[in-house]
């Protein structure tokens, strides 16, 4: 119907990509694709900073071998993080997207100021939060929660901090905005008339969400999986402040790798396997995103 | 027999002002009933009110005798077809005429057969496979209508359902409605600002001012014998003529004027007036004439007559017969609320 859709030449599209094309092959490309040599080399001298391509495909599988475990349970951390961050902000969104009305601006900012401070800053008022005399932990004390919450293993010899549900928690958290804000702008375009038209259809509020909301939102979904999977993966700080010894993930290890052991190749390598794995995720996220991402009214 | 629907001093205020300031209303058994009025007379919130996408703050909403006032739009046995038509865009035609019988959980056999018949109806068999973007204004329009027949409710409610399309197709459009109206006994509750669209359609109609009904009853009733000047304007071009017995004004349609070169008749009533201007109207001449004293007169001749004789600056006699005019009130319309749109065509 919009007959007139590529009314510029192809010299102006070109002219639109560069300056992303350029960011995108200086930035990530180029470093990226040095990564695979790096990865596939070997240090001149047991402490050595210096390197010789030497094709040594080991370093891949010594990684696989040494850290495959822990790269499962950083996805599994990663899964379980970002699903309940999506539990909260799926709701969040809607009302926001539906009911929010001329508070929808305010309401999405709302979402997003506790992001203008230094993530830092934010794991330490965790810390203090989930801290052994602290608030949190004295309101499950005097609600009696302490016991059914251990049952439940969501504390552990009676603490919340340095436990693994603090560090999905804590993930979870940080995850949120990204979720909320790509989830807002789709289901907005959605629109209420539809939710109108689907009450009109006899359809209560679960077909309408099963029906609509949830189909409607797959571009929205896909967009914020995507971004809040990935940084979660590969987070070094919240970890190392809210987890246990035990609750180090692959942006720890692999952080470690580089400035302590000074194991370049291995990281590389390291690197480039999850690299691809969260490639994957991604390109799979997309597509189940795209396949509803059709022009809405 | 129980009417359809009946509205019994239904209310509701917005933060903006009234709304819908105490409306009574009954659609009987088939009619095809329509609420005209300009923007933000209120007729969209009546609907919504009906529909139950807004609760009223006070009276009541029934059908066919039960009150349904409470209940959420999904209980109501009513279908709406929505001024954007709201089509689901993620699903085909066919998925969007079968999401109230799927949503109701009639049994699969019975789903194919009322979609089938659904789309038969509004005549898009052929299209059922496609998705909303890819049809045109007024195949979605169809959609919407065979959308909202297929779940059979007591009602049908059409929400400015030919707005967004084009004059030409309207047309069409309008004849299609009122043919499927007709064969299937639907009775139907249209919200419409246009008046020939109103007139063209309805089986009775109700003006709507402010919130409230102005007159309701028969497109002629309306038309020929309104209560006052604002159905008067609305429904139409209208000459008010001062009535000097009452002192209310005298209504003359402009088609009921009869330009001629002497005076009235006995019986008749005339008054002499200069024509400013004749425009061409297809088979009709609208001519615009000047009186000495009060507002412009407009009248409607026939080409044949008009053609040739009418020239502007001319002075002719404007006759028409006081049997056929209709007295109305001193104008209600000053006591509207300040802020309100006024009609097309109504006095400054």
């Amino acid at each position: 119907m919009s007959g007139s859709r590529r009314s510029w030449g192809p010299e102006v599209s070109w002219l639109l990509l560069a300056p992303g094309l350029a960011w995108l092959l200086g930035l990530f490309v180029l470093p990226l694709l040095g990564l695979l040599p790096l990865s596939l080399a070997e240090p001149l001298g047991r402490f050595s900073l210096r390197f010789r391509f030497t094709g040594r495909i080991d370093n891949y599988s010594e990684v696989l071998q040494h850290y495959g475990p822990l790269l499962l349970r950083s996805l599994l951390v990663a899964g379980l993080a970002t699903a309940l961050a999506l539990l909260i902000s799926y709701p969040l969104a809607c009302f926001i997207a539906f009911r929010g009305g001329r508070w929808r601006p305010l309401l999405t900012g709302l979402v997003v100021i506790p992001f203008f401070t230094a993530s830092l800053v934010r794991m330490i008022g965790w810390t203090t939060l989930l801290a052994d005399r602290g608030p949190l932990l004295g309101l499950l004390r005097g609600l009696g929660l302490v016991l059914p919450l251990e049952v439940l293993g969501l504390l552990q010899d009676g603490r919340l901090l340095n436990t693994t549900p603090a560090v999905v928690g804590g993930l979870a958290y940080n995850a949120v905005p990204f979720l909320v804000l790509p989830l807002v702008v789709t289901l907005q375009r959605v629109g209420v008339s539809l939710l109108e038209a689907a009450a009109d259809l006899q359809a209560g509020p679960w077909i309408t969400l099963r029906r609509v909301i949830w189909p409607l939102s797959k571009p929205g979904l896909a967009a914020g999986l995507t971004l809040s999977l990935v940084p979660t993966v590969g987070d070094v700080i919240n970890p190392q402040m809210l987890g246990g010894p035990n609750d180090r993930l692959i942006g720890n290890a692999l952080q470690n790798l580089v400035l302590v052991q000074r194991q370049l190749p291995r990281s590389a390598a390291l690197t480039v396997v999850l690299m691809a794995l969260l490639a994957l995720l991604v390109l799979f996220g997309l597509r189940g995103g795209s396949r509803d991402d059709l022009p809405l009214p | 027999m129980e009417p359809v629907i009946a509205l019994e001093s239904l209310r509701r205020r917005y933060a903006a002002g009234m709304a819908v300031d105490g409306i009574d209303l009954t659609v009987e058994r088939g009619e095809f009933f329509s609420l005209l009025g300009p923007s933000g007379c209120g007729k969209t919130t009546t609907l919504r009110l009906i529909a139950g996408f807004d609760p009223p703050d006070s009276g009541r909403v029934r059908l066919e005798g039960r009150d349904v006032t409470h209940l959420p739009p999904q209980r109501r046995p009513l279908n709406t077809v929505f001024q954007n038509y709201a089509l689901f865009p993620h699903l085909t035609v066919w998925e969007n005429v079968a999401f109230g019988p799927r949503a109701r959980g009639l049994p699969g056999a019975d789903i194919r057969r009322r979609v089938a018949e659904a789309l038969a109806i509004v005549e898009l068999e052929p299209l059922a496979r496609r998705r909303p973007h890819e049809l045109s204004g007024g195949q979605q329009q169809r959609v919407a209508l065979a959308r909202a027949l297929v779940n059979r409710p007591v009602a049908l409610l059409l929400d400015e359902p030919l707005a967004a399309l084009d004059p030409f197709l309207r047309r069409s459009v309008q004849g299609e409605l009122k043919r499927i109206q007709r064969e299937l006994g639907l009775t139907v509750l249209m919200v419409t600002h246009d008046q020939e669209e109103a007139l063209a359609l309805s089986d009775r109609l109700a003006v709507m001012r402010a919130g409230r009904i102005e007159q309701v009853g028969t497109p002629r009733q309306l038309y020929d014998a309104p209560a006052n000047p604002f159905v008067a304007e609305f429904l139409g071009r209208a000459n008010l003529l001062a009535d000097d017995g009452s002192g209310g004004s005298l209504l003359v349609r402009p088609e009921q004027l009869r330009l001629q070169a002497h005076g009235p008749a006995a019986g008749e009533r005339g008054q002499r007036a200069r024509i400013v201007d004749v425009s061409f109207q297809g088979s009709l001449l609208q001519v615009t004439l000047a009186q000495e004293a009060g507002p412009p007169l407009l009248a409607q001749v026939s080409r044949q007559d008009g053609e040739g004789s009418l020239r502007s600056g001319e002075v002719v006699w404007a006759v028409w017969d006081p049997a056929t005019a209709h007295p109305l009130p001193a104008n209600l319309s000053d006591s509207a609320p300040a802020g309100l749109p006024r009609p097309p065509g109504s006095p400054p």
